[in-house]
């Protein structure tokens, strides 16, 4: 019997453990690591067959992971195995290769079937289900694109005020740190918030949090 | 004999550690309800020890030991001695299984001794 190499992905340690625990009892599964973070894994993604992961680890998105495993190798497949349903981060999964999506909310006999499953080369996620998540990270992709296009038309000066707001700073302070005029304060963010196509401060500052384009000291 | 009540959630969750538990400590009782069946539970068994992820009242009236992992998806946990509890971090099994092993030694003498 072909055994199935598998590394394990997940932040919660009282989930992850027990987890690894029972797979490891199967006969035709060997743990060939279970980590909590990206970091930890990317040193064993070389010795995986198959690698079930997490999408929100402390570090980063799963689907990073996902992306580096079928690069490093071809013949690995990779399963979600999340908490979360938000489908950006399903499409983020199949984009990088994920071949089976499933959700914690499923018992054990369902996740060791799809393990076996996806070991065994299967795809589990139906073609139009595929076809619609990537359709979905296509147009996030392109919006993405957009908003890094209209960042990258900002000026120093009004990235300097940008970093004002994100330090909660006022009018006047912004304009104190910058030794510029309130009213100068204020045309840069109207300019600023024209080029991002927002309608208010806030828009902006979570507009900027959202493509780490503002420090949060 | 300990008895203990899983409730946690989701599933996958619940069923693992239920599972894990059983296997790594087989003479320890334990059962597996879903988080919306908890209080009835905790009124029908009496279990000694809980594991879940939803505070509810009882625990602190009615049990001798609990744990609730991550609370409101808030990391960490919460461990506790009926209405007394300190936060806890990220569980890992070694951890949750010397919990158990403590409650069966400082409990399941007297739980005996009471039948």
């Amino acid at each position: 019997m072909p055994v199935i190499r598998l590394l394990l992905v997940d932040d919660h340690a009282s989930f992850r453990e027990p987890l690894a625990y029972l797979l490891a009892r199967e006969p035709d599964i060997a743990i060939v690591g279970q980590v909590a973070t990206l970091a930890e894994a990317r040193p064993l993604l070389p010795l995986a067959d198959l690698a079930v992961i997490d999408l929100d680890l402390p570090d980063g998105n799963g689907a990073d992971l996902i992306a580096e495993f079928a690069a490093s190798n071809p013949h690995g497949a990779a399963l979600v195995l999340t908490g979360g349903s938000e489908r950006m981060d399903f499409a983020r999964a199949v984009e990088a290769g994920a071949v089976a999506l499933l959700r914690k909310a499923a018992p054990v006999a369902e996740l060791l079937c799809a393990i076996r499953q996806a070991a065994g080369g299967g795809q589990l996620i139906p073609p139009d289900e595929i076809a619609a998540l990537r359709e979905l990270a296509r147009q996030r992709s392109a919006r993405d694109r957009d908003e890094r296009q209209r960042l990258a038309s900002l000026t120093p000066r009004e990235r300097d005020v940008l970093q004002g707001l994100a330090a909660g700073l006022s009018d006047k302070e912004i304009a104190q740190s910058l030794h510029i005029g309130r009213e100068t304060v204020r045309t840069h963010l109207v300019n600023l918030m024209a080029k991002l196509e927002v309608n208010s401060r806030l828009q902006a500052l979570v507009f900027a949090l959202r493509h780490d384009a503002v420090r949060l000291d | 004999m300990l008895r203990i009540l899983v409730a946690n959630e989701p599933v996958l969750a619940r069923e693992t550690l239920a599972q894990a538990l059983s296997a790594l400590r087989p003479a320890l009782q334990i059962s597996v309800v879903p988080p919306e069946d908890l209080e009835a539970a905790i009124r029908r068994d009496s279990p000694e020890f809980i594991i879940c992820s939803r505070a509810c009242d009882l625990l602190t009236t009615h049990v001798a030991r609990w744990i609730i992992l991550h609370p409101d998806g808030v990391v960490g946990s919460l461990i506790g001695a009926r209405c007394t509890w300190q936060f806890a971090g990220e569980l890992p099994l070694a951890t949750i299984l010397d919990l158990v092993d403590r409650a069966a030694r400082d409990i399941a003498p007297y739980v005996s001794t009471a039948i």
